[in-house]
């Protein structure tokens, strides 16, 4: 199974040299997960980053030993909890793309036919969401302030540009203007640096929905 | 070959000491296959001494890297430990999935990086071109059937083109400091990364 929806190429070497925040880097590696050919992009860039390392110069450490290193080592071995929720995120967004569910997921039903989920891996400048859509749910015609990143994750949806399936990278900017529609029942990772406005006739009350 | 199979018994004779000692370190701590079996080491039998390895030659290296990215002394160190817990903790990934040692142990530097700015409310810093492009394009994406074949995609590059690339993006030089280096203008380096980022997307494609 490949993806036709991918990211560019700036978006890929940017994911790898590391200049992409959190939750927008994690996008793109669940992309990769499922397209051979961003991973092996990804995969080379990442190798780049690599040797160079291992060609930087040194520089001494201060403060940090060998055997500090240990001791924190047992120290947090004690503690099971230590994964941050970055992971249990990630985990959550794995389970899905590769096993179609996960547990634990609680989601809240804001029509008979969708759902979300606020995910805690956002930081200040983003927002991200788990969607789901019943089959045959049409989001409003809506606009987007700012960036929206998604990836589908199960199922697929499909506007007038298209349509997406799992493991699809869609991006769309605020000049984009378009109501997406469950082909089945669909579940997507959305990110947005701006939270997204509807335009329709419901699209004030949606708004209140969102908030 | 012969080299790879002498550093393997070497490592798995109990004189390691004796091999740090030798004036062959420098190729051994070139040598992924070296680094490979200190991680399997961690992984199977808990070595601290393989661990110790990786540590005495990465982390100095980590801390440059680190510092590059006008972190302070303590909160370079600090993610350098972070790397490290995490080094051993998941040396059984690696193992399962081999690959090159640099490439893991900066993939979980640059996670901790992003993970540590994240917490902190500090912006991730970009690259001048990425800001422009997000300006002028329409959509950081492209709808394609992508290309299956095996050869790998940056080495079809031009040279200085590759060299940009690498410069920018992982030396992480300023475009300007860029162009002194390699004694071209602002513009051309501006142009040769466009020019990069072009290519890979047409070699992505299968060359469309």
């Amino acid at each position: 199974m490949s993806c036709y929806h991918h990211p560019d190429a700036s978006v890929i070497l940017n994911a790898a040299s590391g200049q992409l925040p959190t939750i927008h880097h994690l996008s793109i590696q669940l992309h990769a997960q499922v397209c051979e050919t961003c991973q092996k992009l990804l995969s080379e860039f990442e190798q780049k980053g690599g040797e160079n390392l291992q060609q930087l110069s040194d520089s001494p450490l201060v403060a940090l030993t060998f055997s500090a290193l240990l001791d924190k080592i047992g120290d947090t071995e004690q503690d099971s909890k230590a994964s941050t929720e970055t992971y249990d995120t990630q985990r959550i967004l794995e389970d899905i793309l590769m096993k179609g569910t996960s547990s634990d997921l609680n989601w809240h039903w804001r029509t008979r036919r969708f759902a979300e989920i606020p995910l805690s891996a956002n930081d200040d400048n983003f927002e991200a969401k788990l969607i789901y859509f019943k089959k045959g749910f049409k989001v409003p015609q809506h606009t987007h302030k700012g960036d929206e990143v998604t990836i589908v994750l199960h199922g697929a949806f499909s506007d007038d540009s298209g349509t997406y399936k799992r493991g699809d990278y869609v991006h769309k900017t605020s000049l984009d203007r378009h109501s997406p529609i469950a082909e089945s029942d669909c579940i997507c990772l959305a990110i947005t640096n701006a939270p997204l406005k509807f335009t329709g006739t419901f699209g004030p009350v949606l708004n209140w929905f969102m908030k | 070959m012969t080299n790879v199979v002498a550093i393997k018994s070497s490592l798995n004779s109990t004189k390691m000491n004796d091999v740090e000692n030798s004036s062959e370190v420098s190729d051994l701590t070139s040598s992924n296959d070296y680094w490979i079996n200190c991680l399997v080491r961690i992984a199977q039998k808990k070595d601290q001494h393989a661990f110790k390895l990786l540590f005495e030659f990465f982390s100095p290296k980590l801390k440059t890297f680190y510092l590059k990215h006008r972190l302070s002394d303590v909160q370079a160190e600090e993610l350098i430990q972070e790397t490290f817990i995490s080094v051993w903790r998941f040396a059984n990934y690696f193992e399962e999935n081999k690959g090159q040692v640099s490439t893991w142990i900066y993939t979980i530097a640059r996670n901790k990086k992003l993970d540590f700015f994240r917490k902190n409310g500090r912006q991730v810093e970009t690259t001048e071109l990425v800001t422009e492009d997000w300006a002028v394009q329409n959509g950081n994406q492209f709808d394609s059937q992508m290309n299956l074949e095996l050869s790998a995609f940056i080495p079809q590059l031009p040279e200085e083109q590759q060299e940009i690339i690498q410069k920018v993006y992982f030396e992480e030089l300023s475009h300007q400091k860029a162009a002194d280096d390699l004694n071209i203008t602002l513009g051309t380096v501006k142009g040769r990364v466009r020019s990069a980022i072009n290519n890979l997307n047409k070699l992505m494609r299968g060359g469309k």
